[in-house]
């Protein structure tokens, strides 16, 4: 008899414990309460009721093990609701979706401009800015173009309305021009900036882009120098695992010149399909050379006494290589699905 | 240009393998852009630096690679030259200027037969890119492609009178050329002329009158040097470019006329059942050759370089090259060949040398400079704490064209004070920005109709504009944000639009991050909403403007969203931000007394401000505005503010008596300034 108590007991107990665990609300913890407790038809006072029914010689054990029950499930009850009243206002769901607060990205442009001018910055070079709008001296008779050369039809220049001999400049050189005017060597500069061509906009063409250009004048300078600068610049912005090469080139600022290839950045050179490099395993990069004594004299340096390289290279054209992106408008479009992914 | 190689091996004996042949080139100079295949043939499409016209031609191009593999067969060119002096006939050539013409050979064949060519020769000039026309015009464009010298060809019965004539030609004559265009000719141009009219422009393209054809029996062949100038004046004026032009505006070879006057009339007397009657042969050549020398020391080539050449190196490849060398012990006086108008200099030579030496073979080394000179921009830090300041407040930079329609300019500008480009590549693009606003617009429209909702961007860039006929360029910050600011989310049930206070807000946060104080002032813009126009200033300076901008600017952008805009002069900026020496904080405690009041509500806050600012006692640190109320329970013409002050002194802690005292004298004398009622 009292075994088959226990045992009902122990099932009681045992339900209680699984069903007060689920209990979150102070709702659901009163229909607890009701179902075990209520004075009417609770479980726990069924038995009390039950009690009554019994023989002297086991209502005082009975009476010991449901009384224990009852307590235990009272005192079980109190703890819960403590915890359910502190959980109302305090409890954390971390898993709940972030609030939509906005994130800004800088431009790529000025993420790969500003990378470049750092790589610079650490080798000494000093950072100068010039105009956008320029005269056609500094641009292209400076610079060894005279009027009729036929490199001037390679620049497809926009010229401004009114103003003579004025246009937007096709090249940052015209801040080489204007530093080498005002500063004596040892001369050693980066000029970033946008520059202008008259191109219809495609996929790899737009009327304005960026460049940087590199400029350092001393004594003894010579074309191995140039070699070991772009190499130390190649190495730590694309990785220690790119290599360059050299190849003779034009430009009519520079004697001698050399076009930059740098190992293809996606394939190394080993897949005949690749689409950037298209299975050269080369990538053209930068056009470069050792200043021409022409570009010194009109600057008042003397050639005899001192000589330099220069280099430049389009800033969206490395973005592109880096970065997989496949049509330079893009840069242009400001479309926040596109800088939003980097940064 | 097109190289073909197998019609390179008349010169060389090269390996024709297409990867090695492409490398080779590329390592000398010539890019190869394209492999076609032309009737089975290997044909590169190369493209040729502006300096070297010399590599127009198959000839120039094989002198080149056996510089560079020197042990190779290389058959140099040779044709018997016609030093003939023939004048059989009664016939001139007049040049009236020789800087135009320094050199003109002529010559006359007569009774030929004009076929077309063989199926062997057809191929030749198809596989230079060329269409065969018929056996004689066919010959003057296999001289071309062979040796580099242009060749124009007349049918002689179309010529009247005995005489030719390079001239300049006369206002009013005309010419109908061999591509059926017809041009109207004036001084600038230089012609071909017979007695009476132009037959030719010289050195781009003859006229269709005289022409060769299959009926043509006597023909006059022309070989000349025309000066570059002159002809890239012309080309450009026509807007024609034409295989000659190409070479003579880059400089032809002044010593090769004869020779390719023999060239041709040897592979005419192939296609020829008889002799050739040549009539007439004149060599006008009155500009004396001059040859330029350079001089070469013969330890430049490797300091230049920074690698070790060898003498006998160079002088090796200078001579294959070309150039004659006369040996002074430490130096070499270079002489160099007609056809290297591009070496004028010892830089040039040490091109020539570690170029074909190789380039592969420069070493890597930096040099050691020091920079003298060195200056830190400080605009350029400034922008890079400016674009990281807005980058972590949601704004997105953007970079944009600096072009911009004339409409869009006219919104900034109310005086026509901008710079339009001559020859934009679009009337969209017909001017230079004179703000960065619009192309701010066009960006959030952009993103709009990609269904993003809120557009908050920054630019940095340039405006352009004329101030006393001088072309101005300002550093410019531009800034838009329109759409929503705060976004929907499952707690607070509610989503904020941007309104001018968050985005003046926003803005105004770079000034604090610079400890500068900026103050606004009302000022009518064009470009903005009556309402919201604002003019920025630090101290008494003008440095931008914020705002609303008004509904047609929005409306031309098809934006349907109020976009709040504000633009600022870097410079000026600049000029504010001071470095900072370290200062003690005041370590007293702060005692905070509030304020509730009625004002009128014509008063605007920066009135009531200057009235706190003139009457703050000296132990009044700050003060805030923490509730604006207009509606019901007061009266309609005020406005209710509270207001908290903060005290404290710099040298003690106040007592409470003390602040009573000072704050109830401030606020009498408050009330009495500007009529409040004390709440
Ligand atoms: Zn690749």
């Amino acid at each position: 008899m009292i075994d088959e108590l226990k045992k009902e007991i122990e099932k009681v107990r045992k339900d209680f414990l699984k069903e007060i665990d689920q209990v979150l609300s102070k709702e659901n913890l009163k229909k607890l309460r009701d179902k075990y407790t209520s004075r009417k038809n609770g479980i726990v006072t069924e038995f009390m009721h039950n009690l009554k029914k019994l023989s002297k010689e086991y209502k005082p054990i009975a009476g010991k093990i449901i009384n224990e029950l009852k307590l235990n499930i009272e005192n079980k009850f109190k703890e819960v609701e403590k915890s359910i009243n502190s959980k109302v206002y305090k409890k954390v769901d971390y898993s709940l979706p972030d609030f939509d607060f906005s994130v800004g990205f800088s431009h790529i442009l000025s993420d790969i401009g500003t990378e470049i001018e750092d790589i610079f910055l650490n080798l000494g070079y000093e950072i100068a800015y010039g105009f956008e709008v320029e005269s056609e001296y500094n641009n292209f008779t400076a610079l060894n173009i005279a009027e009729h050369h036929p490199a001037r039809d390679e620049h497809d220049t926009f010229f401004i309305k009114d103003f003579e001999n004025t246009i937007l400049r096709t090249h940052t050189s015209p801040v080489q021009i204007r530093y080498m005017n005002e500063h004596k060597p040892p001369i050693k500069i980066i000029s970033p900036g946008k520059v202008f061509r008259k191109d219809e906009p495609d996929a790899t063409h737009t009327p304005v882009f960026n460049q940087v250009e590199g400029l350092l004048v001393d004594k003894n300078i010579n074309f191995s120098h140039l070699k070991g600068t772009l190499e130390s610049f190649i190495k730590s912005f694309f990785g220690g695992n790119i290599d360059l090469r050299f190849r003779p080139g034009y430009f009519p600022f520079t004697e001698p010149s050399a076009e930059v290839d740098i190992s293809c950045v996606l394939c190394f050179g080993k897949d005949p399909d690749c689409k950037i490099c298209k299975g050269t395993g080369w990538l053209e990069i930068l056009g470069s050379g050792m200043v021409h004594p022409k570009v010194l004299l009109n600057c008042n340096i003397n050639p005899e006494e001192y000589s330099g390289f220069a280099f430049g290279m389009g800033v969206e054209r490395i973005a592109m290589l880096k970065y997989g992106i496949p049509d330079i408008r893009m840069f242009y479009d400001n479309d926040i699905r596109f800088l939003s992914q980097f940064g | 240009m097109r190289v073909n190689i197998e019609y390179l091996k008349k010169f060389i004996d090269v390996d024709t393998d297409k990867l090695k042949m492409k490398n080779l080139l590329n390592s000398i100079g010539i890019e190869v852009s394209e492999l076609i295949c032309c009737d089975g043939k290997d044909i590169f499409d190369v493209e040729i630096t502006p300096n070297r016209p010399d590599w127009l031609s198959h000839y120039g191009i094989a002198r080149d690679i056996h510089s560079k593999l020197s042990e190779i067969r290389f058959s140099p060119f040779k044709i018997a030259e016609v030093h003939l002096d023939k004048k059989n006939e009664d016939f001139s050539i007049n040049i009236e200027d020789k800087n135009d013409c320094a050199r003109y050979t002529g010559c006359i064949v007569r009774d030929i037969n004009v076929n077309e060519s063989s199926k062997e020769v057809k191929n030749l000039i198809k596989s230079f890119g060329l269409r065969p026309i018929n056996s004689i015009v066919d010959i003057s464009n296999i001289v071309l492609m062979t040796i580099g010298q242009p060749i124009h060809i007349f049918d002689l019965d179309k010529l009247s009178g005995n005489e030719i004539n390079i001239r300049r030609a006369i206002k009013g004559e005309s010419l109908e050329l061999l591509d059926e265009q017809k041009i109207s000719l004036n001084n600038e141009f230089l012609v071909i002329c017979d007695k009476k009219n132009p037959a030719a422009i010289a050195g781009i393209m003859g006229g269709k009158a005289s022409g060769v054809t299959f009926e043509t029996k006597n023909i006059f062949i022309e070989s000349a040097y025309f000066n570059p100038i002159t002809i890239r004046r012309s080309a450009r004026k026509l807007g024609i470019k034409t295989d000659a032009s190409y070479i003579f505006e880059r400089g032809a070879d002044v010593l090769v006329t004869q020779k390719a006057v023999s060239f041709v009339l040897e592979m005419i007397k192939k296609t020829q059942k008889q002799e050739l009657n040549i009539t007439y042969y004149n060599d006008v050549f009155e500009k004396e050759f001059k040859p330029v020398f350079i001089e070469l020391y013969k330890d430049y080539p490797s300091a230049y370089t920074g690698i070790e050449i060898k003498n006998s190196i160079s002088e090796q490849i200078l001579k294959d090259l070309g150039f004659k060398l006369n040996d002074k012990v430490d130096k070499w006086i270079v002489e160099v060949p007609s056809y290297r108008v591009d070496i004028v200099n010892k830089q040039d030579l040490v091109e020539e040398i570690i170029r074909i030496y190789g380039y592969d073979k420069l070493d890597s080394k930096l040099p050691y400079s020091f920079n003298e000179n060195f200056i830190t921009n400080n605009e350029r830090q400034l922008i890079k704490k400016i674009r990281n300041h807005f980058i972590s407040i949601g704004f997105n930079e953007v970079v944009n064209y600096i072009f911009h329609s004339y409409e869009e300019n006219k919104f900034f500008s109310d005086r026509e004070n901008f710079l339009e480009i001559r020859n934009p590549i679009g009337r969209d693009f017909s001017t230079l920005r004179n703000s960065l606003i619009p192309g701010l617009l066009k960006n959030t429209a952009l993103n709009f109709n990609n269904s993003i909702k809120r557009v908050s961007l920054f630019e940095f860039g340039k405006r352009f504009y004329v101030e006393n006929g001088k072309i101005k360029e300002e550093n410019i910050l531009s800034l838009s944000s329109s759409g929503i600011y705060l976004a929907l989310n499952w707690k607070d049930k509610f989503e904020k639009d941007f309104d001018f206070y968050i985005f003046k807000s926003l803005f105004s946060t770079i000034f604090k991050k610079f400890h500068i104080e900026f103050k606004l002032e009302k000022r009518d813009f064009p470009h903005f909403k009556g309402e919201c126009s604002y003019l920025v200033k630090i101290d008494e300076h003008e440095i931008g403007y914020i705002g609303s901008l008004k509904k047609e600017i929005i409306d031309f952008y098809k934006i349907d969203k109020p976009v709040f805009v504000v633009e600022v002069q870097l410079s000026k900026i600049s000029k504010y931000i001071k470095k900072n020496s370290f200062k003690m904080w005041n370590k007293f405690p702060f005692s905070k007394r509030d304020f509730s009041f009625l004002i009128d509500k014509n008063i605007e806050y920066y009135e009531l401000e200057s009235v706190i600012k003139e009457l703050k006692p000296e132990t009044m640190e700050k003060y805030e505005l923490f509730d604006l109320y207009k509606g019901d329970n007061i009266p309609g013409s005020k406005i209710s503010l509270s207001m908290a002050f903060y005290y404290r002194s710099k040298k003690r802690t106040l007592t409470n008596d003390e602040i009573n005292d000072t704050h109830v004298k401030f606020i009498e004398k408050l009330i009495e300034r500007l009529d409040l009622i004390q709440r």
